[in-house]
């Protein structure tokens, strides 16, 4: 065979429809017939495919701070530093919402669903070689990993046939909504048509992974399962407080009247000095982006000091939240000291700048790192440990405080323990509704 | 499939600029009918034999991975093409002429690498298509069918080639 055909193995191979009838052909048997259990791995149960499915967003999170670094790192287009912000932001507290969402099998449709989207949004238009160009190769190939991870995951519940009709099911959907920006907080129920959902009750249904259980051993599996997602939430929690300062300093930066009066220069380090005369000029503007922001930081900040009772109540999470909150404390350390020498960089023959634009930020900045500072102590008395009816009060006070936020996260987890004679298909559709309302406003 | 060893893109074209890096292939599992028409039309009797295989779930997962990895090779349908990788076009002979595909070239057959995707359906015992069936191809071929096979980027079928179970349309009525 000539070479030439080799080397041409492509991407392309065309189909023309044809229309063959056949006489006396028996019509296919389905595969999985009464009784059956469909669930491909059938060693794996609901707890270990909960951990997989935690694990998958953990892996997902170092995913994208391996890329975002990457493209981030001495990046004088502040531009793209503050997309790449924006994405990961965006991208990583979607994962980590879906792994807190209180039905296994839907959270593992949900991020499969996600990766896939953001594959098709970022990677498959060439978006990213477009915003990001030669800086572009590590977030490609990160979210294809991620893909690769994923469906890997799915591998070991879904048959060939499932998932090859799961990827049509987003494929249909991407192919009439490829312009939606938040595909990251898309989630199964929007993409699915009736027969996709119908395949995922099927897998639910027929899999084992819910496998009969009596009332009360439910209540108690449905209930641990409810803490062991608030905690996982809670350590991970400190992590997107630093990636909102970020967002929120990427986007004065960027903003046009800043950007003009900057003179084109993009370096960060470079222009803060200048930062005071800016937001002085820009008062209006800037007023309300740091009001955007704080809403957003005190959303986080309120999760944390509500998670504080939790947290408290369980040990095995001090050792591995103490060394994260520390590194967000030098991060929220590297941001005061730039407004330390945007102060003292201050020029000498502008008018005097208004103190309430950079009090406001310092007062942010201050209370977050308040609050992470009290959170770390809390993780840190392993000695307050307490009993298990403690941990049912500090769940109800957990529970009277909510708000967005925490609607979106623990009281779910808190309403679990009550409401769990609901069925699972209720379950499911509760996953289904996560409230956009806490979304970091950033694209 | 050819006599010299073929492993890195330098093999290919000494003036690639991807040069000695190994180009990983990703493709569907070779039962499915893309991989059996490729197979058939530049490797009859071959099996696929080359290291660094990767078995994907779907198309626009193998169209995905050439969209992220600057090295990879992928065999996809065209309906799963997507702006960042690109379709090489064929050719049937050494030196071309080299065809890329489109509806056009699919559809006139200029493009080598084509495949049909047959409708089979159930008759009775004597041979006589059901009439739920029936109404279902008919839509199949109808112009609503085809803008539907359409939107699904795979090529309609040739208008002037129905297929005599379906009748005649006459006055755009099926007869």
């Amino acid at each position: 065979m000539a070479a030439h055909r080799s080397a041409a193995i492509v991407l392309a191979l065309a189909t023309l429809v044809a229309l063959q009838p056949l006489a006396g052909c028996a019509a296919p048997k389905p595969k999985g017939g009464p009784g059956m259990r469909l669930v491909r791995d059938e060693r794996i149960d609901r707890k270990q495919l909960e951990e997989l499915s935690n694990a998958f967003a953990d892996r997902y999170f170092t995913l994208m701070l391996s890329a975002s670094e990457r493209v981030m790192r001495d990046n004088p287009d502040l531009q793209q530093c503050r997309l790449m912000n924006g994405l990961r932001l965006l991208g990583v507290s979607s994962m980590y919402d879906i792994a807190t969402t209180p039905d296994t099998l839907t959270q593992l449709v949900d991020q499969y669903v996600v990766v896939t989207l953001q594959n098709y949004f970022w990677v498959d238009s060439g978006r990213a070689n477009v915003i990001w160009k030669d800086r572009s190769r590590p977030i490609e190939e990160n979210l294809r990993r991620a893909r690769e991870d994923i469906a890997s995951l799915c591998e070991r519940v879904f048959t060939d046939e499932q998932l090859l009709e799961l990827d049509l099911q987003i494929a249909t959907w991407w192919s009439t909504r490829s312009g939606a920006d938040f595909v990251a907080y898309v989630r199964f129920t929007e993409v699915a048509s009736a027969k996709g959902q119908a395949l995922i009750e099927k897998v639910r249904d027929g899999g084992g992974l819910l496998e009969p259980l009596d009332r009360a051993t439910e209540q108690l599996v449905e209930a641990q399962f409810a803490y062991d997602r608030s905690f996982f939430w809670a350590k991970r929690l400190p992590l997107f407080a630093n990636w909102q300062v970020l967002a929120l300093w990427y986007d004065i930066m960027a903003m046009p009247d800043v950007r003009r009066a900057l003179d084109g220069v993009d370096r960060v380090t470079t222009v803060v000095g200048s930062l005071p005369t800016l937001l002085e000029q820009q008062g209006p503007v800037v007023q309300g982006l740091l009001q955007e922001y704080q809403r957003a930081m005190q959303a986080t900040t309120g999760a944390l000091e509500r998670a504080q009772p939790l947290v408290e109540a369980v040990g095995g999470v001090m050792q591995a939240s103490g060394g994260t909150i520390g590194k967000v404390n030098e991060t929220l350390d590297k941001v005061a000291a730039m407004q330390a020498r945007a102060e003292a960089a201050k020029d000498p023959n502008a008018p005097p700048a208004k103190p309430m634009e950079l009090a406001e930020v310092t007062a942010l900045l201050a209370e977050t790192r308040a609050t992470l500072t009290e959170a770390n102590r809390a993780l840190e008395s392993g000695d307050r440990l307490l009993g298990s009816t403690a941990i049912d009060q500090r769940v109800a006070t957990v529970q009277a405080a909510s708000d967005a936020l925490i609607d979106k996260v623990f009281w779910r987890a808190t309403a679990w323990p009550s409401s769990c004679t609901a069925t699972t298909r209720s379950r499911g559709s509760r996953a289904g509704s996560a409230t956009p309302s806490s979304r970091p406003r950033i694209r | 499939m050819t006599p010299e060893l073929v492993l890195r893109w330098n093999d290919l074209d000494p003036a690639s600029p991807l040069g000695e890096e190994f180009f990983p292939l990703y493709m569907r599992d070779i039962r499915t009918g893309t991989m059996q028409r490729l197979m058939e039309w530049c490797m009859p009797g071959e099996p696929i034999t080359t290291i660094g295989v990767f078995v994907e779930p779907s198309p626009s997962s193998v169209v995905n991975a050439c969209c992220a990895y600057r090295n990879a090779m992928g065999v996809s349908s065209t309906g799963a093409a997507q702006v960042r990788a690109r379709m090489l076009p064929l050719s049937e002979a050494d030196g071309g002429p080299y065809i890329a595909p489109s509806v056009t070239t699919i559809a006139d057959g200029s493009y080598p690498l084509a495949r049909s995707l047959n409708v089979v359906v159930v008759t009775d015992k004597d041979g006589v298509v059901l009439p739920h069936v029936l109404a279902f191809l008919r839509y199949l071929w109808s112009e609503d069918g085809q803008d539907v096979v359409g939107l699904c980027k795979l090529v309609p079928a040739d208008p002037t080639q129905v297929p005599p179970v379906l009748g005649e349309p006459v006055d755009g009525t099926w007869r």
